[in-house]
């Protein structure tokens, strides 16, 4: 099998004979598709803060916590003073919100570093690991689950679907754990803490990835074997097609069409931070971060990073949506 | 008789290990020839034609012999029949709404199909798969090429898939209802299409349609299946003028001309499921010459001439 002449579709040019000319107005349509797009973000925002706002004032008095449990009244008024809590709810609110409108959130507590600058500067790590983890979890799920998918009565392949089942039931701090004493700590072979050395990604992202995998397998067995039966798959047989090529070229795209989405999703998970896994790692991200400051009762930080990781989920949400727009040529726009 | 290009021999499809739902169908097609198999839907025209490619969906197998130009293919394998499908038996189907891959370019498709069969670079693949698209009478070809399915029309898709079918100049041709799903005015050009096609190639074709008007048209011979068995078999021209089998002659009267003076004459009963057929000929209940004999022997396909009746008391 050697031809690989038109890989399903990822560039290309449509179809320009016959095609009426363009309707008019398609930039404004694509300007106002955009403009709805932002303004939801903007909503979503509000309502986050706003919800954090108020929860984290529903937890307790926060100057008490804030002054830590030995401080005298004086010391109390003075933190309740420093960081406006002794004004009226409302005016806390609203001087929040227009802060917040600015991308204010205030200085850390611990640190007194900028809230934002603290929490953007841990993103990258949380990025990489969130990237590396998608990807290998579709390494390992997209060919398993087509495997599975491809001949879903077999033998071999009712075993290792059952074993999914169980698998999708493991939380991934297990297999975290797991990994760090059979690699770390009995073979000495990976760290397991930080991110000093690229090596150091690699228990913290199998990890992430072994919680991921089983979910997509399962839905792309699902897309293959529900694809097997199309009509355009006999088509493709009766014309010679191999299985390899059956597979591979005709249901395999159409398959990971619809399991394209849940990545996405496994996407906007990471990217929000891998709470558990960072902490258990030491892994400087989001999660860790995040983790840290709501023990510390750092408002700031919680906001901040709270407001960022909308931002994050939306922009991960919007361009899996765009992506499946190119990747899906029904979808595509006629240009 | 000479050489047949496709002959059958006692073919079924067989259900679980004994329910026959296709059960002992014979026919031999010449060169050039178009066969006609003409039944109600559930007859076992589809499954004889996907039982000759290798399809059958799972839980169904062949039993019988199949010569395709004189190579038997019963004994072929899985990785033996890809190379038999596609260049030497083309098939086209009946529904071209879900028959053709949403996210291939047709061309990607026709390209693939034939450097399956054929040791050609991918741009003399390319030229092929204009030059079919342009044989079946698609406009534009050089474009339509970089079309997706959803951007033609039913008419049009129906065109790529006889293209699918004969890129790669088979001798024989399944063609499973190729017309049924199309609009009226587009039938009548695809079954022109398919006619010019099969005699500019000097293919054979088994046609299958429940449309007698269609097997009228094009077929040379038909043969009329029932409950998964060849009830009646002849030229085309003789079995509708004079038929013998009691099944023919009422598909005949239950089929539409436009003798509006003429009611039509529905069947009364439905077929038999192949789970619960009656003992003796399959279609005794429904028929209206039916004897005694009719319900406890079953009648045995016997050649008259050049035609071939399974039937205790066939009209004159």
């Amino acid at each position: 099998m050697t031809d690989t002449a038109s890989a399903p579709a990822v560039t290309g040019t449509p179809v320009a004979a016959g095609r009426p000319a363009r309707p008019p107005g398609r930039a404004g349509r694509l300007a106002r598709m955009l403009a709805s797009r932002l303004s939801q973000l903007v909503l979503l925002l509000f309502a986050v803060s706003t919800l954090l706002f108020f929860l984290l004032r529903l937890t307790g008095d926060p100057a008490t916590t804030l002054a830590g449990q030995d401080a005298t009244p004086d010391q109390v008024e003075a933190v309740r003073e420093q960081y406006g809590l002794d004004a009226p709810l409302a005016k806390q609110y609203a001087t929040f919100i227009l802060r917040a409108a600015q991308l204010d959130f205030g200085t850390s507590v611990q640190s007194g570093a900028n809230a934002l600058t603290e929490v953007l500067d841990r993103l990258p790590a949380t990025l990489q690991l969130a990237l590396l983890a998608v990807l290998l979890n579709m390494l390992v799920a997209i060919p398993f689950g087509a495997w599975i998918g491809s001949r879903s009565d077999g033998r071999a392949q009712s075993i290792a679907s059952g074993v999914v089942f169980v698998g999708q039931g493991m939380p991934g701090y297990v297999i975290g754990l797991v990994l760090i004493q059979v690699f770390a700590v009995q073979l000495g072979l990976l760290p397991s803490i930080g991110n000093a050395s690229a090596s150091a990604a690699i228990l913290p992202a199998v990890s992430l990835a072994a919680f991921l995998v089983p979910r997509l397998t399962r839905v792309v067995s699902a897309n293959v074997a529900e694809t097997m039966d199309e009509d355009f798959v006999r088509t493709a047989r009766a014309a010679g097609a191999s299985r390899h090529t059956v597979i591979l070229r005709h249901v395999l795209p159409n398959a990971l069409l619809g399991a394209a989405a849940l990545v996405g999703t496994q996407l906007a998970i990471l990217v929000s931070g891998a709470l558990i896994i960072e902490v258990i790692f030491a892994w400087p991200g989001l999660g860790a971060l995040m983790i840290n400051s709501v023990q510390q009762l750092d408002f700031p930080i919680v906001q901040a990073a709270v407001f960022t990781i909308a931002g994050l989920v939306f922009l991960t949400n919007m361009a899996t949506d765009a992506l499946l727009g190119i990747l899906d040529p029904r979808l595509r726009r006629q240009r | 008789m000479d050489e047949a290009v496709l002959d059958v021999d006692g073919l079924s499809v067989v259900h679980g290990g004994d329910t026959r739902i296709v059960q002992d169908v014979s026919f031999r097609l010449g060169r050039g020839e178009i066969l006609g198999l003409v039944g109600e839907s559930g007859s076992g025209k589809s499954l004889t034609a996907l039982s000759l490619m290798g399809l059958l969906p799972p839980g169904l197998s062949r039993t019988g012999t199949v010569r395709l130009r004189g190579e038997d293919l019963t004994g072929h394998s899985e990785k033996q029949m890809e190379r038999v499908r596609g260049a030497q038996i083309g098939m086209v189907f009946q529904d071209p709404m879900t028959g053709l891959n949403p996210v291939r370019r047709i061309g990607s498709v026709l390209v693939e199909t034939v450097r399956r069969h054929q040791d050609v670079s991918r741009a003399a693949a390319r030229e092929k798969a204009v030059e079919a698209l342009a044989a079946v009478g698609v406009p534009s070809p050089g474009d339509r090429v970089r079309a997706y399915p959803h951007q033609l029309s039913g008419g049009l898709r129906q065109r790529v898939m006889i293209a699918l079918a004969l890129i790669n100049e088979p001798s024989v041709i399944l063609a499973d209802e190729p017309t049924t799903a199309l609009d009226t005015t587009i039938q009548a050009q695809i079954t022109q299409l398919m006619r010019d096609q099969i005699q500019a190639r000097g293919a054979s074709m088994v046609l299958i349609t429940h449309d007698l008007g269609v097997a009228a048209e094009l077929c040379d011979r038909v043969a009329v299946m029932y409950s998964g068995g060849v009830v009646e078999e002849g030229p085309t021209r003789e079995l509708l003028r004079n038929p013998r089998h009691p099944y023919t002659a009422a598909l005949l009267a239950a089929a539409p001309n436009f003798d509006r003076s003429r009611t039509l004459a529905a069947i009364p009963g439905a077929p038999p499921s192949p789970f619960a057929r009656p003992d003796g000929c399959p279609f005794h209940p429904r028929c209206d010459r039916a004897q005694d004999a009719c319900s406890t022997k079953e009648p045995v396909l016997t050649v008259s001439g050049s035609a071939r009746l399974a039937c205790w008391n066939p009209h004159d």
